[in-house]
């Protein structure tokens, strides 16, 4: 696969990376960028910093690179891939939900939310409320509320 | 002011041994005219007192080792700590100050503690969260409900139950009927197998076990309202399950045939009352079938000779009564989208006098009415099992005759199918099941190649077919793995790809069960065992023969 344009995006923090068009345009915000003809000299992505944009670029080259086959060791690598990626600790996950709701990755908006109900899953209330205290982000709920509830559990 | 007073009696006592036996004596009841006095002194005593035991605390110890014990607690509490007065020695107090002032002290001790207590969690919890919520702090501001709808959405029924129990806003974003169906179209519902009619302890056990396939799991489901009913039918639609007719009986001989129809809903356990049938039926068969026109109407049964029933006056009002649904009620119908019309036919059954029945009655779910229709075709037989499938319900007879109810025209056809043709066994009431709402299957169970000298037993195989309606044809597609043990085995069919069978007999004087699944949608079609021998051995083996089960997605 040869890649013959590319495109430069400009992030949250002023860096610039320089991808190929066929890997740029997995995001469908990008995408219609392109299409929209605003592209010319460098994609703007201000809510996204650099660290989330290379995890993103990463996982999109991944996707592209792989042969769109039914083969199953390739399906069985991207799956591991996938798996790895939401690997990450949970304030990387919650930058990349936010990152990818504005980029529009489908399948790996598909994948984080999977993820994070994977994570929710078979946790009691209690526990689900202690984690959800630990990662305030997931959960913005208000600490009243909790108190609310911790107050109802007692009576 | 209690508590001053208590104290003051106290300290009187301690500072002066004469007031102390007067005091002691009041408290006996003997010297009640002294009293204002008294206490008048007694408080100037305790102020001079609890100025000099600030002043100097050991000198007070000193002045009064008569009773230095009381003393000494005292000048404690004075000094704010909690003292423990049960510690006193003096006969005359211990009997009257003691208690009060222990449980006092006690309850003082309990609530600061709890308080502190109660602090201490509050500050961990914000200390703990600081670090965090400063660092997302901008985004926490703006974090979307939508995103959490999606994670929230993609939870099993179980954890989204647990969900709702978090905080208020959850519950909000979760109960939602747009959230709910949004759920149902992202196919994340997964299914769970519901087994009716189990017996326990010589009754039919109120208990409906639920067996979550997603988790491997089964649950106890107490319902008060089944108890004692037996020989009625389910069948599930969308999240409900409905359960028609059935018998109970109220002790001794008696036994009652029920028209009743009730809808039970297992997300919130609960149980409403719909219209009953115009006949009371044990064991219908019943077919669901989920209308999508809203212009659909149920033609009703031809004018027949019946005895006794509903005359022609009466009847024909109803006869088109589903065309002329009001229009009000048709637009309220469509806004209620996810709730969407239905129809249950029920097909036969036994009646009240135990007599095999041919009539058939339709449920419409916008009319919340039971209307009578045809009657199955004449000499079709008694009706084993009944499946909707393309938008006909087909009805297998005990003499292996298929019929294909037109849900849309309203009559009856015999559908000529060269049906399988090695001789089925005939305790085992074939099944019919329907996947995807298009292919239809039939379960049953007939004598393996090679004879039927030795083990018959052992030569009868449970085989599924598939039946094309279009060429009238059907070819075998999978074996069942399990023996066929059970004459009443439930082989029911999902909206999406699979079959679900439970098998319950007794062996070894144990009631055993196995529950098979088959993804019909893989061309092997190989039967899986999901879960085994798990709540059998709690029922009676009249379980195997009264169970009936439905498949709900949740």
């Amino acid at each position: 696969m040869s890649y013959s344009k590319t495109i430069v995006l400009t992030n949250y923090d002023g860096e610039t990376f320089v991808v190929d068009e066929v890997v740029a345009v997995e995001p469908q915000t990008i995408e219609h960028m392109i299409e929209d003809g605003c592209a010319n000299t460098s994609i703007p992505l201000p809510n996204v910093t650099s660290k989330i944009l290379s995890k993103v670029i990463e996982h999109c080259k991944k996707h592209v690179e792989t042969p769109n086959s039914n083969e199953k060791a390739a399906k069985a690598d991207l799956k591991s891939f996938d798996f790895d990626f939401v690997k990450a600790d949970q304030g990387t996950l919650f930058d990349l939900i936010l990152a990818m709701n504005y980029l529009n990755i489908k399948e790996l908006l598909d994948l984080i939310y999977q993820t994070v109900a994977d994570m929710i899953k078979g946790k009691t209330p209690e526990e689900e409320e202690e984690m959800r205290r630990v990662n305030a982000w997931v959960f913005s709920c208000f600490v009243g509320v909790t108190c609310l509830y911790f107050k109802s559990k007692k009576m | 002011m209690q508590q001053l007073d208590e104290t003051s009696v106290e300290t009187d006592t301690c500072t002066n041994l004469l007031e102390c036996k007067m005091i002691s004596e009041r408290r006996r009841g003997k010297t009640s005219h002294q009293e204002p006095e008294l206490s008048n002194v007694s408080k100037r005593l305790v102020r001079t007192i609890s100025q000099k035991s600030k002043n100097n605390y050991h000198e007070n110890v000193m002045d009064d080792d008569d009773d230095g014990v009381s003393l000494r607690c005292l000048s404690l509490y004075t000094r704010g700590g909690g003292c423990k007065v049960g510690a006193a020695t003096s006969d005359d107090f211990t009997e009257v100050v003691g208690p009060v002032r222990g449980t006092q002290d006690t309850t003082v001790d309990c609530f600061s503690y709890g308080v502190e207590r109660f602090w201490k969690r509050n500050n961990k919890k914000k200390i703990s969260q600081v670090p965090e919520s400063h660092q997302n702090e901008a985004m926490q501001v703006f974090l979307p409900d939508d995103i959490l709808e999606m994670c929230l959405m993609r939870l099993p029924i179980t954890s989204l139950m647990n969900a709702r129990l978090v905080c208020k806003k959850w519950r909000a974003l979760t109960t939602s009927t747009r959230f709910m169906q949004m759920r149902r179209e992202g196919n994340y519902p997964t299914p769970w197998l519901f087994l009716f009619g189990t017996v326990k302890d010589g009754f039919s056990s109120r208990e409906i076990y639920a067996f979550d396939v997603s988790f491997n799991k089964w649950h106890k489901i107490e319902s008060e309202i089944l108890k004692g009913r037996f020989l009625f039918s389910v069948a599930s639609v969308h999240e409900n399950v409905f359960v028609v007719g059935g018998c109970s009986s109220s002790g001794g001989m008696d036994r009652k045939t029920h028209r009743g129809v009730l809808a039970f809903s297992p997300v919130i356990k609960s149980w409403q009352k719909v219209a009953s049938m115009r006949h009371a039926r044990s064991k219908p068969v019943l077919g669901v079938y989920e209308v999508e026109s809203d212009c659909l109407t149920i033609k009703s049964q031809p004018r027949t000779r019946r005895i006794g029933g509903v005359s022609d006056v009466y009847e024909d009002p109803h006869r088109f009564s589903i065309r002329r649904v009001p229009r009000n009620e048709k637009s309220k119908h469509t806004s209620v989208k996810n709730s969407g019309r239905f129809l249950i036919i029920a097909v036969g059954g036994v009646g009240s006098w135990d007599e095999p029945l041919d009539s058939c009655e339709v449920y419409d779910s916008s009319s919340n009415k039971w209307t009578e229709i045809q009657r199955v075709p004449v000499d079709f037989g008694v009706a084993c099992s009944a499946i909707v499938c393309n938008g006909s319900l087909y009805v297998y007879s005990e003499t292996d005759k298929l019929a294909a109810y037109d849900i849309v025209r309203g009559f009856w056809v015999r559908v000529e199918m060269s049906l399988p043709v090695r001789p089925r066994v005939q305790e085992y009431a074939p099944k019919l099941v329907s996947c995807d709402e298009q292919r239809l299957f039939m379960v049953s169970v007939s004598w393996c190649e090679g004879g039927g000298e030795i083990g018959r037993r052992n030569k009868a195989v449970r085989k599924v077919w598939e039946l094309d309606l279009v060429h009238g044809s059907c070819k075998e597609v999978s074996v069942h793995p399990d023996a066929p043990m059970d004459w009443n085995a439930v082989f029911v069919g999902d909206k999406k790809k699979l079959i679900f069978g439970v098998e319950m007999f007794k062996i070894f004087g144990q009631v055993l069960e196995f529950l098979t699944m088959c993804d019909v949608s893989d061309p092997k079609m190989k039967w899986v065992h999901v879960s085994k021998n798990e709540v059998g051995r709690e029922m009676e083996p009249s379980s195997c023969a009264m169970k009936s089960m439905a498949v709900v997605h949740l």
